[in-house]
């Protein structure tokens, strides 16, 4: 598992000194001098399964990252004068998501001149044609600023193992998936019920 | 709307569609406690799926939710193949129609990432908890974020098909 995740690291996590010339994506260790204290306890070991410890923080870490900000550093890292920049390069610079993935947040997610197809966008880039874009001014700086830090996404860690209600959950799976549907939908018509009077 | 899941599973299933539950209904199906008001499915592109589907959705009058009630719109297989992903309104309720998900791709990766759950009497492709949960991060929404715990914790629990 660790030799998978050990290259899901991009060039977005990266710092800027490792940020790699070819699309290989590195395995370097991003260990950060001041972290807040007891991030993780994974860190104090030395070894885990072949990958140090920080190593395998490093991997963790990148899974955690949302695709649509992956793209966008990646895109940041690889982006010329005034921003622009070619998708097929952020497709290379992303050997670890799937191709189609990164293209649809590219072209089309991301793309505030692209058709709204999808629910939720994020307005990073502009279609300029021929495979080119361009990153929005506003979003420009991510590459600038080096590796983003981590602290925000330890603490969606923290508030993931505390926000799940286990009764509910083992209440749930005692039921049929049909009758769990059906629950579901009672419970969003009373919510409508509810909003109503 | 919330979406009528009998009716709309059962066209599906009597026109033999091709496709896969996902979304929050998918997420509910595995044993989330969650609630949402509508219902997504990834569909096959393949054209005899387009008409079987057109065919399908036909009696329940859909139209593109949010948009003009003055736009014209028929969903039939031509406009299904000119477009990948439709979020609309029927008279069984909100449904989403997607060609491609986020994180995992179209249809047939979909569909390897599927299992087989009994609703309504009737053999349904889901998708299963590791689809879901690579659609989540890929999203990456803050309820994306939250839906991962419970992803988690119920991968951790075991499954909860039939």
């Amino acid at each position: 598992m660790c030799n998978d995740l050990e290259f899901t690291l991009g060039p977005a996590l990266a710092p800027p000194c490792a940020r790699p010339e070819s699309p290989v994506a590195p395995t370097v260790s991003t260990r950060d001098s001041d972290e807040p204290p007891g991030t993780l306890a994974v860190r104090e070991g030395r070894r885990a399964n072949g990958l140090a410890c920080d190593e395998l923080y490093t991997c963790i870490m990148a899974q955690m990252t949302p695709i649509h900000l992956q793209v966008l550093d990646a895109a940041c890292a690889l982006a010329a004068a005034g921003g622009r920049f070619r998708i097929a390069d952020v497709l290379r610079a992303l050997p670890q998501l799937n191709t189609g993935t990164v293209r649809t947040h590219v072209a089309s997610r991301c793309c505030v001149n692209a058709p709204p197809h999808h629910q939720s966008r994020h307005p990073y880039f502009r279609a300029l044609g021929g495979g080119v874009y361009r990153i929005e001014p506003p979003f420009r700086r991510r590459a600038r600023q080096g590796r983003r830090r981590s602290t925000s996404q330890d603490a969606i860690l923290a508030s993931m193992e505390s926000g799940v209600d286990p009764t509910l959950i083992a209440e749930s799976l005692s039921m049929t998936p049909t009758m769990r549907l059906e629950m579901m939908r009672r419970a969003a018509l009373s919510l409508d019920d509810i909003r109503l009077r | 709307m919330i979406p009528d899941y009998r009716a709309i599973l059962e066209a599906l299933d009597r026109h033999d569609v091709d496709f896969v539950v996902i979304g929050a209904v998918a997420l509910v199906l595995h044993g989330s406690a969650r609630v949402t008001r509508d219902l997504d499915i990834c569909y096959s592109r393949d054209r005899p799926n387009l008409k079987r589907l057109a065919k399908a959705l036909k009696p329940f009058a859909p139209t593109l939710r949010g948009a003009s009630t003055s736009l014209p719109f028929t969903l039939d297989p031509a406009t299904l193949e000119a477009g990948l992903n439709f979020t609309l309104q029927s008279t069984a309720g909100d449904l989403d129609l997607i060609g491609e998900v986020t994180g995992i791709g179209t249809y047939p990766a979909v569909r390897r990432l599927s299992v087989q759950m009994t609703i309504y009497d009737r053999a349904v492709s889901v998708l299963g908890l590791e689809g879901l949960e690579r659609a989540k991060r890929a999203a990456g929404r803050l309820k994306d974020l939250a839906d991962l715990a419970e992803i988690l914790e119920l991968r951790r629990v075991g499954s909860g098909g039939e």
